[in-house]
């Protein structure tokens, strides 16, 4: 029970991802349609699945982390040796799971569209060893950016050192059983490190210590206006332009990697893979909103506005952020436009608005969040999410040189959307408890 | 409720979750007031201050602040309060004293003077990250940045509670004489009743989301009392006296304590008790513990 409660329940988001994925699966396995439509009962499966494992799956390591560096639970006798073996039994948890609905969704189709048993041994192996992975890298890099770093250079490396080897299939050589006993031996190696560690460090993300020296209160710049003051408030001392400078930066180390190591592939998929990036560094702009939203609170007083007069400043604020996104994500996605070749059959002039409209409803999605969430956020995510498939990636996997300007529309009335609930929300927000920003 | 208060409530009720937090609650400060704000946790201290700075829309009942609705603030009203709250909404990565330039723009006026003199004297290290410093330190920037501006009012939850005992005296003695000033009104929560006791003039007692008790600290001492009564024979049942918040029974000896307390009142209890009474002066933690007993 305790396994199933971290790894399925501990958290909102896990919740509600456990939730909505039951839902999905639910509607896959007991209202799948006949038996001579088999792909279609296929997809609300994996979604539902996908949706519940996608946290222990992928964010075990963080999980590991955090509760290492918890004095509470490391008074607890053997503390460390069961948090290992909860870590490892989650994997597989989460691991099995996925197999029997895999198993359970190709039940209910005819007898030659189910794969054979050793597909599943082989995939069981590859899920316990990206679980193992995912695990282990996100544990060693959460701890500090310096370690994220290196470990993006780790995980690029084999990939690399096989291709100057010349060999072309990777995946099939590092599949079935040469996985499982990596990824055996991976834990093997951490565990024994994990167990005789001294110290397990936490976190530090964002507890740099500052070397600046000793100043007076009035050595520091002032800003000349209030709004000015609100503003460096809402953006932590920086400005729309620095943040639009960073995520550019951080688009363009990315996108340098995927073409680097995923040129080989056909251009469909390179351009699915770039551009879909950019589609989701375009929706940082939730993470802005939802920021803004958190610190507005302590903005309050001081701005002597109301709650209205309150959120209308502050989304001027998160729009014109979204712009420098925007612009951003635009410079990018043209310079990936113009290098690669052959260009993608889709025109630059649906591309560009298909890349930002998920951007411009992230930001009243991130708005929205003022301290009340619901059902409806998380749909709202989810079209977002569908809008980058449907709108972006698809079309460009295909090849397919026709615009969806319908997919584009319903995003633009979604944005509106969010747009009105993130104002009837502030109307009546209720900050009742400030949020750690 | 008065012209001259600046705070005042009247039939306040804050629901949240299902369940209500304040139930009803009427209350008044005027000018000057030094008030503390009592209740054990989840007694909707922090609730209150909530709804009376504005953060949180009351579900029935009046807030007023100024003369003005909570939940409606006027901006020059807004400029006349100072809040320190119980979980500090400072910024990891901005400094102390970034935050202090950042908190002086938002006002006309703002004592840099005072914030020199208070930062050095209870050494507060502004050229550091706040990711950097501990739960106090947070909590003594937090409280800088409510003061420079001078408020009128000024409302803190649980100021003290991350301090040390030197730095806990510290801030009581400047917390007295900020109170000192003229027209300045404080209302601050705390769980250390001896801190309440110091410096309050005033007590507001909330229990479970109504008022268990407000008025003056001293009136409050004069009306509330415990009495040792020394009976000849046991005490055959619980008492039940006029005012009782509390009653102990340890054979012949029962340890009362009163409410709406006179001096001439004794002599009735006396007789009504068949015992002989013994005046103990209370503390003000023994008379929170009486009204949550």
């Amino acid at each position: 029970m305790q396994l199933l409660r971290v790894g399925f329940w501990m958290l909102p988001l896990q919740r509600w991802l456990t939730l909505l994925g039951a839902a999905s699966l639910l509607v896959g396995l007991v209202f799948h349609p006949p038996a001579n439509a088999p792909g279609s009962t296929l997809p609300p499966t994996f979604l539902g699945v996908g949706l519940m494992v996608m946290v222990p799956l992928l964010a075990g390591g963080v999980f590991l982390r955090m509760l290492s560096t918890s004095r509470a639970l490391l008074l607890r006798p053997h503390a460390r040796g069961r948090l290992l073996a909860g870590a490892v039994g989650i994997l597989l948890l989460a691991s099995s799971v996925w197999i029997f609905a895999y198993w359970a969704a190709f039940q209910q189709v005819p007898a030659k569209f189910r794969p054979p048993l050793e597909e599943y041994s082989l995939m069981l192996a590859m899920t316990l060893s990206l679980g193992t992975l995912c695990a282990v890298a996100l544990f060693i890099a959460s701890r500090s950016p310096m370690w994220t770093l290196l470990i993006i250079l780790i995980w690029q490396a084999p990939g690399l050192l096989l291709h100057a080897l010349g060999v072309e299939d990777a995946t099939r050589l590092l599949g079935g059983p040469v996985s499982l006993a990596m990824s055996l031996l991976v834990w093997l190696v951490f565990g024994i490190w994990y167990l005789r560690a001294r110290r397990i460090h936490a976190s530090a993300w964002g507890h740099r210590q500052d070397s600046t020296p000793a100043m007076a209160t009035t050595s520091v710049s002032q800003p000349a206006t209030r709004e000015q003051a609100m503003s460096r408030w809402l953006l932590a001392n920086q400005s729309a332009p620095q943040l639009g400078l960073y995520c550019l930066l951080a688009a363009l180390f990315v996108l340098g990697f995927q073409w680097i190591f995923a040129r080989e592939v056909e251009a469909q998929t390179l351009h699915a893979i770039m551009f879909g990036t950019l589609a989701i560094v375009a929706v940082l702009t939730g993470a802005v909103g939802r920021t803004m939203a958190a610190r507005s609170r302590a903005l309050w007083l001081p701005a002597g506005r109301t709650r209205l007069q309150l959120y209308g400043w502050i989304e001027r604020q998160s729009l014109l952020v979204a712009l420098a996104i925007g612009v951003a994500v635009g410079l990018a996605a043209t310079l990936v436009w113009w290098l690669g070749a052959p260009h993608p059959a889709m025109p630059l002039g649906y591309l560009l608005p298909a890349l930002l409209a998920p951007g411009l409803c992230s930001v009243w999605l991130g708005l929205m969040q003022q301290h009340r969430r619901s059902l409806l956020d998380v749909l709202a995510m989810i079209a977002i999410a569908a809008g980058i498939f449907y709108g972006v990636v698809r079309p460009l996997f295909a090849g397919s040189a026709a615009a969806r300007w319908d997919v584009l529309g319903a995003q633009l009335v979604l944005a509106a959307l969010l747009r009105e609930m993130a104002r009837l929300r502030w109307r009546s927000a209720d900050w009742r408890r400030a949020q750690r920003v | 409720m008065t012209d001259a208060s600046v705070i005042a409530t009247r039939g306040l009720v804050k629901e949240a979750g299902g369940r209500q937090i304040l139930k009803g609650v009427d209350l008044a400060a005027a000018r000057g007031e030094v008030v503390g704000l009592l209740g054990k946790n989840g007694a909707g201290k922090s609730t209150l201050l909530d709804v009376l700075l504005g953060f949180a829309l009351p579900s029935a009942g009046d807030a007023r602040v100024f003369g003005e609705p909570s939940q409606n603030l006027s901006a020059a009203s807004k400029a006349r309060i100072g809040f320190v709250p119980q979980q500090d909404e400072l910024m990891s990565l901005m400094s102390g004293a970034q935050h202090l330039a950042l908190a002086a723009s938002f006002h006309t006026q703002w004592d840099h003077a005072l914030i020199e003199r208070l930062a050095r004297e209870w050494e507060v290290p502004l050229n550091r990250r706040i990711g950097t410093l501990s739960g106090g330190e947070r909590q003594k920037v937090a409280t800088l940045l409510a003061l420079g501006h001078r408020p009128e009012l000024l409302l803190m939850d649980e100021p003290a509670s991350g301090l040390d005992p030197v730095a806990r005296r510290q801030f009581m003695v400047t917390l007295l004489e900020i109170a000192a000033e003229t027209n300045r009104t404080i209302l601050f929560s705390s769980h250390i009743v001896s801190d309440i006791e110091r410096v309050a003039s005033h007590v507001w007692i909330l229990r479970e989301g109504e008022i268990a008790w407000q008025g003056e600290l001293d009136q409050l001492k004069e009306s509330t009392v415990r009495l040792l009564l020394r009976a000849e024979a046991e005490f055959a049942a619980p008492l039940s006296l006029p005012g009782q918040l509390h009653c102990e029974l340890q054979g012949r000896t029962a340890s009362v304590v009163l409410g709406d307390w006179s001096a001439e009142r004794l002599p009735e209890i006396e007789r009504a008790t068949a015992s002989r009474a013994e005046l103990v002066p209370l503390t003000l933690e023994d008379m929170f513990l009486a009204v949550h007993a």
